[in-house]
């Protein structure tokens, strides 16, 4: 083609154009370009700024990468698999560690799950004798301590001022703060203060380095029991806190007690409790007198709404009439003291029912017990009521039966003695070093106390805390200890039985275990580690193998089941202080939750709804309904609260079943330096506590309010506390459900148009029994850890945004006065005939062939109409990116289970990635699955075993016939969506209910 | 000789006088009114598009929906707008097939504001989801996925269909209708616009074929219009009605909500059209006080239609004899909303009452705020039932409420800025009065001796 028009510019031959024929000067050019246009920039004569083709491309790509930058969603993430892969670990499968959960007097024997060299869920040991596979809140959430950002990475130094107020923290190395340290013990004067130690190990290591450092060691708990162990001494002889047998009382009478919810061993508790508490088998009777409404007492068949002052009126009243009735001399020295009650007892609301309460425990003597002992319980009084209680124990022949002296729980340990004596050589300058261990008493303790000033006056303080808190500050050196998961432990709680906890993880951060300090500054060749096992091996045995055995097992030991004769027990005289009647009485409590505020920097549990107000984020002074009115306070409304001289700024809550008389605030919140998420969450209540003798008042304490005008929202997770008449929980009385397992339900006709499903394989289900669960709340954080779920913050729960897959409705029946409380925990219901399948546009949610209602996230695009049309209201949307989780809290998220981008929906699972596990492990060994093998994340944390999953399509399992028991009811049965979980009816071993009864049994009208 | 019917067009016009006014509007430079008002609302619209753009890139949390109302000011805001766009269909195509003349002064404006009040209607059930970029998969369209299909059963599949059927009728029966009117101002114009004009014309000559051709698309259009103006509002019902909801779960919803939107469309087109006849005084002669007053009574019937539903849904939610829907209701009336379910009682039912006073129907100020309170009241209807039933509903312990938060009024107001931008490019563009539907109804040769200049 070029050719021909370049030889010359005659005429061609052959032409394509007329422009050819005409020899065009600009057909030549264009001849001469094997393009029209170049894909080169340089190539073109295009004008400047022009683009060449190529350039186009690149700018578009360019665009189109930069349309998408701002939706990024995957970043690519570079996994490294193990060059050498450790022995024991196969990646993608879970290790089993058996470890303990020391939480205060709670000690549960765990089993601590790692995924690939990590912890990521504690669950209960099931050899633990007492709690079994059961685990508290608190023993879930202590996972997330494990990796709270806040935690120290390394010692640190405090430079002091002259005023001994902490000027500056600055990192340090260990060699500078223990050579301090054994520069301290070479000096002498040398304490250790720490809360009970459960550890022999421990604590004869402390013993030992504070026999060479010439000082002491104390052990002190601010939820102090050490009055009732004394006054176990004072009646019995024994100074021991016995462990109560409560699955052998057949009546259990509380006096302020919450032996479910957070006193000692509750875990425990919750499980005898719950075995006597099923209609088909012999039901205990509860009663309960108590000045906060607790866990316990909304378990009560009777419940009786107290002032703290009233106490020992009522424990009085009941230890007279049950020695008349036995024929034991009621004690000469307390008649005086009870004849002062005389009007007190006439005045009771319940005074008639006195009597007849006290008959009922005679009549079950030697199954009964009287319990008392919690926060509320800890008047100025407080000795006296303990001494009568052991006293009416003692008569009753309760005594090496229901209370078990044989297996103490010998972990509390602490003293309020022991801190006065500390506190008084601090303040005559004898206490050179001190060391604190496990405690933080400058949260805790209040001003009064003294020990601040004292505290002063040492030269050096060393505390082995994780992070610079209120004695942190308060302190020179602050030498982190391990994390618990990090750390060996031989536990000694109930005596004669002995549990383990073992690191699961390398430590996380430079810390040294308080022990491994002691030792290495005594000069001991000895390790940490090497100790426990040393003084451990003889106790279980001796041999390799039996320390394997026990590494494995996690318990050594067991408890004592066959009952005792009693102790011989004596009325000591009863020393008691009688202040004029106050117009309110303050009692402090504790929560299932936060309790005494250890473990608050842990957002589960900020975000976990106390069980009976249902509130989180917060702590707030309950005050009656009657108070509200007459005070004209509403739900939020922030008063100023005066007690013992100081006066803090709370919101109320009004909580239906609270005394007019009292006002009650929580303890373990108002932190100042816990980390990000506990820090100013609500006031610090320990500051009304006072310190008086060896003992710490909670309760009883005089106090007044007055409206500031100011507002606080309180976090509510549940919209309203009434049932409205609807068929929501079924309640029957003991009588009525053994004449008519039906009574209390209404049953609707329902019928389908359309044939149901098939399952041919398994049809996964549920069975909830309502007189077992207790409502603790132990499944939400279960279900939370197992399933990645996250924490959304005051603010979005105000809105009703928490994610719970579980939750637990709680609600009132009866009067506000006098309510009976029923909880009922709600998770997804899987139902046959699901309404939320049927109106997702994109399929995202569908059925399985197993009868499971399953989620796909990956399809969610977020309509939240699926959450609109589920009655239980049990759907959850990620309303923001709340799977953003910064290191290296990420390390606790469960790499089974998928986490949610944002605007997506979830719920319950059934846990689904427990059954697949199970059903791969199943079908390799080439096995048929039984019934419990799979174990949802909330059936296995719940300690009273209300919650049972299982196959609906294997009539012998155990949900199954829970299922076709005639208890068994569906939560709206007449909206026909054939939920697979089933609500067994709540039965009160009670002659009448406190609630109307609304659904008179009978078919259909 | 005695004129039965008022003539529909007043102020003796010729044929070219009507041309003239009518293209003038679209032919001169604009007014300082009409630019203040296109500044105004177009800022309201840029605002819009920010909130949006916030909403999308952090989530919906920032609006007020939670748990348990899972639906907000988005889909309230949504269904508003559906509801709006009916009144233009209604207008141009069942009003057409029943001859019903005075219809060509409005029609125009009133399918502008149908295919406007969709578009921003539109929008929003986009924006609401979680992940607005994957909205797309409500489409069912072949892919690579599987592939994976949409859920028939689902009304957001219906609602798919039906607003995306609706927008693309109403947007053909709009344009097909002004063609005559492209050309006539294509004829007038010159240069760009003569171009513009020519192209969106299709070649248009005004011969007997070409209105041959015209008047038979127009009436199969008006045809497939008319079903669409019952079906595409029963639909957007079924997204409550077929729900299990107290509140939702109710038969009564489909013929409810078209009476509903009908009601809202023409109270929507009175606001705009006492505006237009403010605007450019010379539409006075074409949408005549008499146009204004058979709206008026549309409103009026509408509105004791809906208010008819109000009442039978408390009678039937009493006879079915559950507790749920009697409480849904009850609570309604006496609950934590009651101040917006008696809004919307007050501004649908009582106040359109007004209107069986002549004076009231004929009174430009009167008509505007009774407009206006429709507009609210029917926003309220739709918030009383999307929220109230949804914030109590079968388990007490969920109950909540909803509180609307800054990008909830955000996307409110900002709608109204999309809106009305949208409406204020319209009438400057396209002739807001059909010249060619307007010269048939004149009057001429109808024994009118008043009739043009010449008499």
């Amino acid at each position: 083609m070029q050719t021909d028009v370049n030889e010359n510019s005659s005429t061609p031959k052959y032409w394509l154009s007329l422009e050819q024929w005409r020899n065009d000067e600009g057909f030549k050019e264009l001849a001469q370009r094997e393009f029209l246009s170049s894909p080169l920039a340089e190539d073109n004569k295009t004008p400047a700024g022009g683009w060449a083709r190529r350039e186009f491309l690149q700018l578009m790509g360019a665009s189109l990468a930069l349309s998408t930058f701002g939706c990024v969603r995957r970043p690519v993430e570079k996994i490294v698999p193990y060059a050498k892969r450790p022995k024991e670990i196969i990646p993608g499968l879970p290790n089993y560690y058996a470890s303990t959960f020391v939480d205060g007097y709670d000690v549960v024997g765990t089993v601590v799950r790692t995924r690939e060299g990590r912890p990521i869920k504690i669950e209960g040991n099931e050899f633990y004798p007492g709690s079994g596979e059961g685990l508290s809140a608190r023993g879930q959430a202590q996972i997330l301590s494990l990796y709270d950002p806040d935690r120290l990475t390394g010692p640190v130094q405090n430079l002091v001022n002259a005023k001994r107020t902490n000027k500056d923290t600055v990192s340090t190395n260990w060699v500078k703060a223990e050579s301090a340290l054994k520069a301290a013990l070479g000096e002498g004067g040398v304490y250790v203060l720490s809360s009970s130690n459960p550890s022999p190990t421990s604590r004869s290591i402390i013993e030992k380095f504070v026999a060479q450092g010439k000082g002491k060691y104390f052990e002190f708990d601010i939820l102090d029991r050490s009055t009732f162990i004394n006054s176990q001494g004072r009646v019995t002889g024994t100074e021991i806190m016995p462990s109560f047998d409560l699955s052998a009382a057949d009546v259990i009478v509380g006096i302020d007690a919450d032996y479910l919810g957070t006193g000692v061993a509750s875990t425990a508790h919750q499980r005898a409790f719950a075995l006597r508490r099923d209609p088909g088998g012999s039901m205990n009777h509860v009663i309960q007198f108590e000045s906060m409404m607790t866990l316990t007492g909304t378990n009560a068949d009777e419940r009786y709404a107290i002032k703290p002052s009233e106490q020992l009126a009522i424990a009085l009243k009941l230890a007279e009439s049950i020695c008349i009735q036995m024929g034991v001399s009621f004690p000469f020295a307390w008649r005086e003291i009870y004849g002062s009650f005389n009007d007190t007892i006439k005045g009771f609301p319940f005074a008639k029912k006195l009597n007849s309460i006290a008959e009922k425990l005679v009549k079950a003597k030697g199954k009964s017990l009287v319990i008392t002992g919690a926060e509320a319980s800890m008047t100025q009084n407080q000795s006296a009521v303990y001494d009568v209680v052991n006293f009416i124990n003692g008569v009753l022949g309760n005594d090496g039966k229901t209370v078990k002296y044989s297996n103490s729980v010998s972990s509390v340990r602490g003293s309020v003695a022991s801190l006065n004596e500390l506190i008084s050589l601090m303040n005559q300058e004898l206490v050179k070093t001190l060391i604190i261990h496990n405690s933080n008493p400058l949260y805790t303790l209040p001003e009064a106390s003294g020990f601040r000033s004292a505290l002063a006056k040492v030269k050096t303080v060393f505390y082995t805390g994780d992070r610079v808190n209120e004695t942190g500050i308060g302190s020179n050196y602050i030498i982190p200890d391990h994390h618990p998961l990090e750390k060996w432990m031989d536990v000694e709680n109930i005596s004669g039985v002995l549990s383990l906890s073992q690191p699961t993880i390398q430590p996380l951060y430079d810390t040294k275990a308080f022990e491994d300090i002691l030792l290495q500054t005594l000069g001991s060749t000895q390790t940490w580690n090497q100790t426990v096992k040393a003084s451990t091996l003889a106790k279980v045995g001796g041999s390799e193998k039996s320390w394997v055995q026990f590494l494995q097992k996690g318990v050594y030991g067991t408890v004592e089941n066959s009952p005792k004769s009693g102790r011989s027990y004596n009325g000591s005289p009863l020393k008691i202080r009688l202040d004029e009647a106050a117009d309110f009485e303050l009692v402090l409590y504790t929560t299932v939750g936060i309790k005494d505020g250890t473990l608050a920097n842990v957002s589960w549990l900020q975000e976990f709804p106390d069980p009976i107000t249902k509130i989180c984020w917060d702590n707030y002074l309950c005050i009656s309904p009657k108070t509200a009115l007459d005070s004209g306070l509403n739900e939020g409304d922030v008063v100023a609260l005066t007690s013992n001289g100081i006066t803090l700024d709370v919101p109320v809550h009004i909580q239906p079943g609270l005394n007019d008389r009292v006002l009650a605030l929580a303890l373990g919140y108002g932190q100042k330096a816990a980390g990000k998420v506990a820090n100013d969450i609500g006031v610090n209540a320990y500051q009304f506590a006072a310190i008086e003798k060896d003992q710490i008042i909670y309760s009883g304490m005089n106090a007044k309010f007055k409206k500031t005008g100011q507002q606080i929202a309180l976090a509510n997770v549940q919209g309203h506390h009434s049932m409205e008449g609807r068929q929501i929980v079924v309640e029957a009385t003991l009588k009525d459900i053994l004449e008519d397992p039906q009574a209390g339900q209404h049953k609707h006709k329902v019928f389908s148009l359309w044939s149901e499903h098939k399952y041919l394989g398994h049809k996964w289900g549920m069975a909830v029994d309502l007189s077992k669960c207790n409502g603790c709340g132990a499944c939400m954080i279960a279900c939370q850890a197992e399933n990645n779920i996250p924490v959304v913050g005051k603010r979005h729960v105000l809105n009703g945004r928490e994610m719970s897959w579980i939750r637990i409705d709680r609600y009132y029946t009866g009067t506000p006065e006098n309510p009976d409380v029923v909880y009922q925990p709600l998770m997804c219901m899987h139902c046959d005939n699901a309404p939320c399948e049927t109106v997702c546009p994109v399929l995202a949610t569908v059925h399985s062939d197993e009868g499971t209602n399953d989620m796909v996230y990956n399809r969610c695009v977020g309509t939240r109409y699926c959450a609109n049309n589920c009655p239980y209201k049990v759907r959850r949307f990620n309303w923001f990116n709340y799977s953003k989780v910064s290191n290296p809290l990420k390390m606790v998220l469960n790499p089974e289970v998928t986490v949610r981008s944002r605007g997506v929906m979830e719920k319950c699972t059934f846990c689904v990635q427990r059954v697949k596990a199970k059903k791969t492990e199943v079908k390799l060994a080439d096995r048929k699955l039984q019934d419990q093998e799979i174990k949802t994340a909330c059936q296995q944390t719940c300690a009273a075993e209300a919650l049972v999953f299982g196959d609906l399509n294997d009539p012998s399992s155990e949900v199954s016939k829970m299922q076709r028991s005639l208890r068994s009811y569906s939560l709206l049965e007449e909206l026909a969506v054939m939920p697979a979980v089933k609500y067994m009816s709540k039965v009160r071993n009670v002659s009448q209910l406190k609630g109307a009864d609304n659904h008179k049994k009978g078919g259909h009208h | 000789m005695e004129t039965y019917r008022k003539p529909l067009i007043v102020g003796n016009k010729t044929l070219k006088d009507v041309t003239d006014d009518i293209a003038s509007l679209v032919e001169t430079p604009p007014g300082l009114g009409w630019l203040t008002m296109i500044l105004g609302s177009s800022s309201v619209f840029l605002f819009y598009i920010i909130v949006i753009g916030i909403i999308v890139g952090t989530g919906m949390g920032l609006m007020g929906v939670s748990h348990p109302v899972g639906w907000g000011t988005d889909i309230v805001t949504f269904v508003f707008w559906v509801g709006i766009g009916h009144a233009g269909t209604l207008i141009s195509a069942v009003l057409y097939l029943f001859r019903q003349k005075w219809r060509t002064s409005i029609a125009r404006s009133a399918e502008a504001m149908t295919v406007f009040a969709v578009a921003t209607a539109g929008i929003f059930p986009i924006i609401h989801t979680g992940r607005p970029w994957l909205a797309f998969w409500l489409f069912p369209y072949p892919n690579q996925r599987g592939p994976l299909w949409v859920n028939f059963r689902s009304p957001l599949v219906w609602d798919v269909f039906a607003i995306s059927t609706y927008a693309t009728v109403s947007v053909t029966f709009w344009y097909v209708g002004m063609v005559p009117d492209l050309a006539t101002l294509r004829d007038r114009a010159k240069g760009l616009r003569r171009l513009i004009y020519g192209v969106f014309s299709l070649g248009w000559r005004g011969r007997a074929r070409d209105w041959g051709h015209y008047e038979m698309v127009y009436l199969l259009l008006a045809g497939l219009s008319t079903p669409l103006v019952l079906s595409v509002h029963s639909i957007v019902s079924f997204d409550f009605a077929v729900a299990q909801l107290p509140g939702w779960h109710t038969t009564i919803f489909p013929p409810y909500f078209v009476a509903g939107a009908i009601f809202s469309g023409f109270a929507m087109v009175v606001t705009l059209m006492t505006l237009v006849r403010i605007a450019v005084p010379e539409f006075k002669k074409y949408i005549t006080i008499d146009h204004m007053e058979l709206m008026n009574k549309v409103i009026m019937t509408t509105g004791m239609i809906v208010g008819y539903a109000y009442g039978s849904e408390f009678f039937i939610a009493w006879y079915s004899g559950s507790k749920y829907e009697v409480y849904a209701f009850v609570n309604r009336a006496i609950g934590p909303y009651w101040w917006a379910y008696w809004t919307m009682i007050t501004c649908n039912v009582v106040i359109p009452q007004i209107f069986w006073f002549r004076w009231a129907r004929r009174s430009i100020p009167t008509m505007f705020v009774v407009s206006i309170f429709v507009n609210i009241g029917m926003w309220f209807e739709r918030y009383v039932i999307t929220v109230t039933s949804l914030h109590r509903d079968f388990l007490p312990a969920n109950w909540g409420m909803f509180d609307m938060t800054f990008y909830d009024f955000g996307v409110l107001i900002g709608s109204f800025g999309m809106f009305f931008t949208l409406f204020l490019l319209y009438i400057r563009a396209i002739p807001a009065i059909a010249i060619a539907e307007i010269k048939p109804v004149l009057g001429f040769g109808k024994g009118d001796h008043n009739g043009g200049h010449h008499g």
